[in-house]
């Protein structure tokens, strides 16, 4: 462990606070830190997957992390995003109302809108190499869908639609969805 | 122990090879363990890198269950007690219990440590490249049994080479201490030694003292028993012949007298014969003789010699009874043992002479054989053990002083043994006594002719002329009158050198010599008479056992009378000399 903190990891630090004191007994019925939790995964579930060179090309392309619709993060996912990479690769922060298969985005989370549900938005995209991410039930049809466990956040993933999208999802993510569709 | 040096130079080598392979199995066995440890940390190392990407997602999702599944794969391995994930604020997301050893609660530094054979790593968790926490692992003290497996050959190497070193050591110390303790007891054997030769020597000192003092003694008893028995047997010829002297005109008075002064002399005649038989000085004249007719002589003179109150049995086994011995000895010594019987029975009893022929096989003293057994039993008050183990010592006696001399058993034992035989006495106390002569027997052809009696005198058979040569007056005078009485022509000198010149210048038959004169000695004389008449007989009158000087001076045997001698010896030999011419 390095002894001076630098900002990255002192944001990690305040993330994984911010996860631990969420997911304490005191903190069960808070939700104010679930969002900023999931703003941490969103970014992070880039680690575990593959984007067909075609969408993510070589190079310091950044990776696009897009909210579509409505916007539960607000700015703690640009702080969590602050700093950090994807193999390398910078993150960029952008907001929409609609997505569409060129819309560019790498990873998006599916708010929803009054224009396009989050399932909508994920059938929009099911055949881009887009990681559609979304809460269950609503965003139904997204790659990942975050549930709630308890207290705490986790996720699962449709590994059909991740390969329909021309995804590859690694087998460490897989082994910590609580639930992977084949 | 300039001995063993080599042999411990030799070990010195051994040892200082064995230290060597001492310290080269401590340097392998080092070695070994380090290259042991060396793996063994990589390996933990390793699986806590795989450990660490395997928890990744886990951490990156904080998801304890997955870091707990994750670290819960550590099961597998056996030598892991406790595994910890911990996130980037160093809490424990997850750990891993076996047998109730936790990890840390908080997360340890990173790194390998590794304290009393426990080993402990810690790996970083990267994500992104960035390090989001740790997993931790810790090895179960190592079990001794592995780690005596693992340096049992060392070990055992140099556990052997240690007891060749301890053994050699021990060897050596056990040689060096051997080595003193032999030296102390050399020591002590030598100082040992010198005691006991000292002891001998003040032993044999003392020894000698003692046997020059019973020597003297010896001799102050033999000296005065003599004395006193020649004082007794002289005291009877000088009265004889004072009374023969005062009354020489009573014939039947003076037959008696001269009688006992005869008597006396004979005694004092046998007496001395004793002491020369002792001294072994005297010739013997050993010849065949039948031991009974020797029993036969002295038991004529028995009677007189022993006295009243005891009787006498005569036993005899056999007709003839020969051997090689000297009859006047023997004779002697059957008197001696009856005189002996009679001391023992003071109160009378009875003397029985026995001879028989007996046959001896495996005797300690005697080779096996025939033998003729000449024994005198008494009925006397026989002898303890320690007076029969001493009786046929010299001068032994167990009478009185004056009454006996210690010499009659030594007698018999020595006349015995110069037969080739020996003598015995078997003895109860109380139930008297057996005291046995043993003389080889002698076969018939060497037995020869039985002996002449010498009763009546020899007659002058021819004319002959005697010269007498003897320094001594009376018994020049005796003999001569003795010679002239048989009928012989005595010729006397009383110096040697006279008697040489009577020797050459008369014509004489024999020559009768004294041995110890001045001036010339008998057997000078003779030397001298006999370059010029070769051929002439001599006879030496001595009373001395000058037999070997005699003959030396001659160069051939010598014919001895022995003094003193009966008229009947003298007249005896004259006519054997004469007749050998």
């Amino acid at each position: 462990m390095a002894s001076r903190p630098r900002p990255a990891i002192a944001l990690l630090l305040a993330t994984s606070a911010a996860v631990a004191l969420w997911r304490g007994p005191a903190a069960a019925q808070d939700r104010s830190l679930e969002y900023p939790v999931k703003a941490a995964f969103l970014y992070r579930f880039g680690s575990y997957v593959g984007w067909p060179a075609s969408a993510l090309p070589a190079g310091r392309s950044p990776v696009q992390v897009c909210v579509v619709g409505r916007d539960p993060f607000g700015e703690a996912l640009d702080r969590v995003v602050q700093g950090q990479t994807l193999d390398g690769r910078p993150i960029t922060v952008r907001r929409l109302e609609v997505i569409g298969p060129e819309s560019g985005c790498h990873i998006a989370y599916l708010g929803g809108s009054s224009e396009q549900s989050p399932a909508a938005a994920a059938r929009a995209v099911a055949d881009a190499p887009i990681l559609t991410v979304g809460e269950e039930p609503a965003a139904d049809g997204a790659v990942i869908q975050f549930v709630l466990k308890g207290a705490r956040v986790r996720f699962r993933i449709d590994l059909r639609a991740a390969t329909h999208a021309g995804l590859g999802v690694s087998s460490k993510l897989l082994n910590i969805a609580v639930e992977v569709a084949r | 122990m300039t001995p063993s040096r080599p042999a411990i130079g030799g070990f010195q080598a051994a040892a200082a090879g064995a230290l060597a392979l001492v310290v080269a199995g401590l340097a392998i066995g080092v070695s070994n363990e380090r290259g042991f440890q060396s793996r063994r940390s990589q390996a933990l190392a390793a699986q806590a890198d795989v450990l660490a990407k395997t928890v990744e997602p886990a951490l990156v999702f904080q998801d304890p269950a997955a870091a707990a599944d994750a670290v819960s794969a550590l099961e597998a391995d056996s030598q892991i007690v406790a595994g910890g994930v911990y996130d980037a604020r160093g809490a424990r997301l997850a750990e891993f219990v076996r047998n109730g050893a936790h990890s840390p609660l908080r997360a340890p530094s990173l790194g390998r440590a590794r304290t009393e054979g426990v080993l402990a790593v810690s790996a970083p968790v990267v994500h992104e490249g960035r390090d989001i926490g740790l997993v931790y692992l810790r090895t179960a003290r190592e079990p001794f049994a592995e780690f005596a497996a693992r340096h049992a050959g060392i070990a055992l190497l140099m556990l052997i080479a240690g007891l060749i070193v301890g053994m050699g050591q021990a060897a050596i110390r056990g040689e060096s201490r051997r080595a003193r303790e032999s030296q102390a007891r050399a020591a002590e054997l030598a100082d040992l030694n010198r005691e006991l030769q000292a002891q001998v020597e003040r032993r044999e000192s003392a020894e000698d003292a003692l046997r020059q003092a019973q020597k003297m003694e010896t001799l102050g008893q033999l000296t005065g028993g003599i004395a006193h028995d020649f004082n007794n047997l002289l005291q009877a010829v000088q009265g004889s012949l004072d009374l023969i002297h005062r009354n020489p005109g009573d014939p039947g008075r003076v037959a008696r007298w001269a009688r006992a002064g005869l008597e006396g002399a004979e005694r004092g005649a046998r007496l001395t014969a004793q002491l020369l038989a002792f001294s072994r000085a005297q010739k013997l004249e050993m010849k065949p003789l039948d031991v009974r007719l020797v029993v036969d002589r002295v038991r004529d003179l028995l009677p007189n010699a022993i006295g009243a109150g005891v009787s006498f049995r005569f036993e005899s086994h056999t007709d003839q009874l020969w051997a090689v011995a000297d009859t006047t000895q023997l004779e002697l010594a059957v008197l001696n043992l009856c005189i002996n019987a009679r001391d023992a029975m003071p109160n009378g009893g009875e003397i029985r002479i026995s001879t028989s022929a007996v046959s001896l096989e495996g005797d300690a003293e005697l080779a096996a054989g025939e033998y003729a057994r000449l024994a005198v039993t008494d009925t006397g008050v026989g002898m303890p053990e320690d007076v029969r183990a001493r009786a046929f010592d010299p001068f032994f006696t167990t009478k009185g002083v004056g009454k006996g001399t210690g010499l009659g058993l030594a007698q018999v034992y020595g006349i015995a043994r110069q037969a080739g035989g020996a003598a015995r006495i078997e003895s109860t106390p109380g139930q008297g006594a057996t005291v046995s002569i043993y003389l080889p027997l002698a076969s018939a052809e060497i037995a020869g002719a039985p002996q002449r009696r010498l009763s009546a005198l020899a007659q002058a058979t021819h004319a002959a002329r005697i010269l007498v040569v003897d320094d001594d007056h009376g018994v020049l005078a005796y003999v001569c009158d003795a010679l002239s009485a048989l009928g012989y022509d005595c010729l006397q000198a009383s110096d040697a050198a006279v008697g040489l010149d009577l020797a050459r210048s008369s014509e004489v038959d024999l020559l009768i010599l004294d041995y110890a004169m001045p001036g010339m000695t008998g057997a000078e004389l003779a030397a001298a008479a006999l370059e010029t008449r070769p051929d002439l007989p001599i006879l030496f009158a001595s009373g001395y056992a000058e037999s070997a000087a005699i003959e030396a001076a001659l160069g051939r045997p010598a014919q001895l009378l022995r003094k003193p001698f009966e008229t009947a010896v003298l007249a005896a030999r004259v006519a054997d000399a004469l007749a050998a011419r």
